[in-house]
């Protein structure tokens, strides 16, 4: 330390001025969150089931996942709420502003997927899944939507036609079928998404009040060949990166209704989210409390109860924890 | 004239055209003028802005195996497909149309081994006028390679340096 005995005359407790120690550092299949609250829950015990779902990302191949590229920074002015709504339940917002990204991008006909929500049909190809302690997913069930944004989506098909069996073998049929090779948003409360298929990565970095910084990764399972890898990193950024197709339609919807809702009027309203209110149930097979397809305010809804129960909690002990119909062999 | 004369002539001809061009294309785009803007380009054009991060001047980290990435990695059918997307009248965060103005400096012209192709370095700011108040400015050095075709000069390669580690605004609708 220079200076110690000149400037601060010897007086200073150095034992007193470290830097704050992390209390908790946890991973989960290459994943590694730290917490400075000593009497937060574990790692394992905070993800909760939601583990079920991420496993089809982080798992469903042995040799795991990567980020690839730079981190891509944005810088805008919104509510964190806001992005982190928009992707975990929001399927209502596709077809409508992303209408023209969509019409220019788009190149497998996906029921549910349409552009310009013009048709309701297949509306129930996908589901909504909350009840995860705060975590979401929204999820569709064909197996291969992922890539449906891709200009090229056969080689990511033939990629993932011929590991299927060995997604079976490690997650069972349920996952290997239906959610591998999907369109899978996943959100893990409060702040970070993982994208499987568009296969982003991204936190949001709450800046003040009406500021975030959005930082996102490309994705990619390591037993994926390099080319395939690179038409990820390349697709990534055409659609969700700082100049993406999709994501730069998102940026100023948010930033408008982070806008809207400052004034004095509209401060005092309710937001109203009881789309498809009371249409929630369990499905065979799959863990949470799950609305039938992704268009709906189910995923919302648990979002906002679960930043009501944080905080209007006083402690950890006055959180409530909630894993809704546990598989069996979950226990 | 002699032939020296004759070809200094012509250099300075084709320095002011390089430089019309530039200039001429900045107007294009504000006009949203895309097709146009389009027309001024190589079909074999290639349009990059890479992704970049700040490092220590220390840090010896090797380059990542799949490369950084690209904010923009467009051949002319993607810039023809992001120019659909604008003119397809669902682009919302550009209606009403922002008010957007280039300005391009720095213009340097250097000629290279290749007769018909010059290399041209540029600084380009871009100011945009959005939802209210709200006015945002990038910054971006360019690195292009021209090549003259019939008289005319086309735009071949553009390698975008983007001044900001984080975008600071909500999308980048716009081309640089």
């Amino acid at each position: 330390m220079p200076l110690e005995k000149e400037a601060y005359f010897g007086e200073i407790d150095r034992s007193k001025h470290g830097l704050v120690p992390v209390a908790q550092v946890q991973s989960y299949k290459g994943l590694i969150f730290g917490n400075f609250d000593p009497d937060a829950p574990s790692l394992v015990d905070y993800l909760g089931d939601v583990k079920w779902y991420l496993d089809v990302w982080l798992d469903a191949m042995p040799g795991g996942t990567s980020l690839v590229g730079e981190t891509q920074k944005i810088d805008f002015p919104t509510n964190w709420k806001f992005p982190v709504e928009n992707v975990c339940g929001d399927g209502y917002h596709l077809g409508w502003a992303h209408h023209a990204a969509m019409q220019a991008v788009q190149t497998m006909d996906l029921a549910g997927l349409r552009a310009g929500n013009a048709d309701a049909s297949g509306l129930d190809m996908g589901m909504s899944v909350a009840g995860l302690n705060g975590h979401m997913v929204l999820a569709a069930l064909d197996g291969q939507s992922g890539y449906a944004f891709y200009p090229n989506p056969k080689p990511f098909v033939d990629y993932l036609e011929a590991n299927r069996s060995k997604v079976v073998e490690r997650l069972g049929a349920v996952r290997a079928q239906k959610l591998w090779g999907s369109q899978l948003n996943i959100t893990i409360f409060p702040n970070l998404q993982l994208l499987p298929g568009l296969n982003w990565f991204r936190v949001y970095h709450p800046k003040g009040p009406g500021k975030v910084e959005q930082w996102t990764w490309a994705m990619t399972e390591n037993d994926m060949p390099n080319d395939i890898k690179g038409m990820i990193l390349d697709n990534q950024c055409l659609t969700f990166g700082p100049a993406g197709l999709f994501d730069n339609d998102d940026g100023d919807n948010l930033a408008a209704c982070t806008e809207q809702s400052r004034g004095w009027r509209t401060a005092q309203m309710d937001l109203y989210t009881h789309m498809a209110l009371g249409h929630s149930a369990r499905r065979e097979g799959f863990p949470g409390d799950i609305a039938t397809g992704l268009v709906s305010e189910h995923n919302q809804r648990y979002f906002y109860r679960r930043w009501q129960e944080l905080t209007g909690a006083a402690s950890w002990k006055d959180v409530p924890s909630y894993n809704l119909n546990r598989l069996a062999s979950e226990g | 004239m002699g032939i020296q004369e004759n070809h200094e002539l012509q250099h300075l001809l084709d320095l002011r055209a390089l430089e019309d061009a530039l200039y001429r294309e900045a107007r294009l785009l504000d006009e949203e003028r895309f097709t146009d803007w389009l027309d001024q380009t190589a079909e074999d054009i290639i349009y990059r802005m890479a992704l970049t991060s700040r490092r220590f001047r220390k840090d010896r980290a090797p380059p990542l195996v799949l490369g950084s990435g690209y904010i923009f990695n467009d051949t002319r059918d993607r810039l023809a497909l992001r120019i659909k997307r604008l003119q397809s009248g669902y682009v919302w965060a550009e209606d009403p149309p922002n008010f957007v103005r280039r300005v391009v400096s720095n213009v340097e012209i250097v000629p290279t081994s290749v007769a018909a192709e010059m290399q041209v370095y540029s600084v380009i700011s871009i100011h945009r006028s959005r939802i209210d108040s709200q006015a945002r400015s990038l910054i971006a050095g360019r690195e292009d390679c021209w090549r003259k075709v019939e008289h005319r000069w086309l735009l071949a390669r553009r390698e975008i340096r983007l001044d900001h580690s984080t975008v600071p605004d909500t999308n980048l609708n716009v081309f640089f």
